[in-house]
């Protein structure tokens, strides 16, 4: 449990700017490495933890020192209430928080705050009160992987364009990737807070998670295996498709195994977590707390979107009606091109709508996983 | 030129006008959401896990998707099967408890 200061008996919280336990009564500061709890057993594979149940979600909060929650990091509800007192396996590793709780507010402020379109209500939610620092568990897996794929693509044959299949079977060996451990976190949001730099970890010290939270690791091998075959296959189709001699290439079908190799390695990994809730529904930020990423999607003003949108469809279609009356009147011989500039303009309005309305619909899915709520009942699907 | 067919004119005309205005005013949109609300996409590639890459069994070009069966077939069996592994007792532990919750 948690270490007091030799001096004063004072809690001890790490702080990741210097990287040292310091004292929050007399200012003593300490390498986590040089303090010794008296109450530990060192050999011991457990370590001890606060459990808190969050009413309203149903996560798991793990606090390791006497701090109590407040409020659940993951929902942002308070109807939290402390339930056990746990032994948890000691994990392997741990890279120890480096972006400071003011960093991470800054990094969020830099990324959103000055964007027009993000409600007020929320910019004055960002308060340290509504971050919190949580360890969340990896494993760090060595795989061989295997993948047999059908792919079609798109390849110019004189001024047609024909589609055309091509079948792949390959195999990879892959070294140190990273699998998220816990079902509360969303495996393509965990997937985005990568990289992690794994030159950073230390011997796991229950020390380095004073004054933060942690989860401990939930999932069983065989979801573990599930979780590294599917993390697998995203580098792997990544990959495979730049092998295809064609455009616009797609995997159309693939089959693919995993084998995790001897000993993964059980390591925290560093997150801030913002939660606030905006009209009515909760929200998520996640921030790396090793190298600052910020990974999520702030809500916006609808009245906002609709006047941007408004506002440049009349703006553009000022713009083509000078145009129009360019054509119209052959300014400058422009009438001549007149059949040409039509079928361009179509052309190149069904690209830009393809591709505004793939994206718009990618950023309410992104949207959607930053709505923990949403993570919650995917997680649980994913439990079934 | 009728009449008839002056308006049909000037109606895909305007139509092509009011599409193409609706299309990049989406787009800009769009990279406005992208570019302010939304962050954090992935990055990872496989060579940042890989030195070799991959190494292919079978590279064939112009296939016909009848063939996927085959292709399938030939190459759809687990070649890890038989490999055994040992096991952190954490994830045995958790194997245990969701064994006991089922």
């Amino acid at each position: 449990m948690a270490v007091l200061c030799s001096n004063c008996s004072g809690k001890l919280i790490f702080n990741p700017a210097t990287q040292k336990l310091e004292c929050a009564n007399c200012g003593s500061f300490f390498s986590p490495e040089d303090v010794r709890d008296l109450n530990a057993d060192l050999h011991s594979k457990y370590y001890d933890t606060r459990v808190y149940i969050c009413g309203h979600c149903g996560a798991e909060v793990v606090t390791s020192d006497s701090e109590a929650s407040t409020f659940c990091v993951y929902c942002g509800n308070p109807a939290i209430v402390f339930s056990r007192i746990s032994k948890e396996y000691k994990p392997d590793g741990i890279i120890p928080f480096q972006v400071t709780k003011e960093d991470a507010i800054r990094y969020v402020k830099l990324r959103f705050l000055k964007n027009p379109m993000v409600p007020k209500e929320v910019k004055e939610k960002l308060t340290p009160g509504n971050i919190r620092g949580i360890y969340v568990p990896y494993w760090i897996i060595n795989a061989a992987f295997s993948e047999t794929d059908m792919l079609s693509g798109e390849v110019k044959n004189g001024k047609r364009t024909e589609k055309r299949w091509y079948a792949r079977a390959g195999e990879v060996k892959l070294k140190n990737v990273p699998v998220d451990g816990s079902k509360i976190l969303n495996d393509d949001i965990s997937m985005k807070l990568e990289p992690f730099y794994l030159e950073d970890t230390k011997v796991f010290d229950e020390d380095y998670l004073n004054g933060f939270y942690s989860n401990t690791s939930d999932t069983s091998y065989n979801e573990l295996r599930t979780s590294a075959a599917e993390r697998c296959h995203k580098l792997y189709a990544g990959d495979v498709v730049k092998d295809i001699p064609a455009k616009n290439v797609k995997i159309e079908d693939s089959i693919y195994w995993v084998d995790i190799q001897d000993d993964p390695i059980y390591i925290m990994m560093p997150v801030w977590f913002f939660t606030f809730k905006y009209d009515g529904k909760p929200y998520t930020i996640l921030i790396n707390g090793q190298t600052g990423k910020v990974v999520g999607t702030m809500p916006w003003k609808q009245k906002s979107l609709y006047m941007i949108t408004g506002g440049l469809t009349v703006l553009t279609l000022a713009v083509m009606s000078l145009l129009f009356v360019a054509l119209k009147y052959n300014f400058f011989g422009l009438s001549t091109f007149y059949n040409h500039a039509i079928i361009g303009l179509m052309s190149f309005a069904s690209f830009v709508l393809t591709r505004g309305i793939t994206g718009i619909v990618r950023i309410f899915k992104n949207l959607k996983l930053t709505q923990s709520e949403d993570i919650f009942k995917y997680v649980k699907k994913r439990q079934e | 030129m009728t009449q008839n067919q002056i308006f049909i004119l000037y109606a895909i005309t305007a139509f092509v006008w009011v599409f193409t205005s609706v299309s990049i005013a989406i787009f800009i949109t769009y990279r406005i959401l992208e570019k302010y609300n939304n962050y954090g996409d992935s990055s990872c590639k496989l060579d940042d896990y890989s030195m070799s890459g991959i190494k292919y069994k079978r590279s064939n070009d112009n296939v016909v998707p009848e063939e996927k069966s085959y292709h399938f077939n030939v190459f759809g069996e687990n070649p890890y099967e038989d490999r055994v592994h040992s096991i952190p007792e954490q994830l045995l532990k958790n194997s245990e408890k969701k064994d006991q919750e089922d």
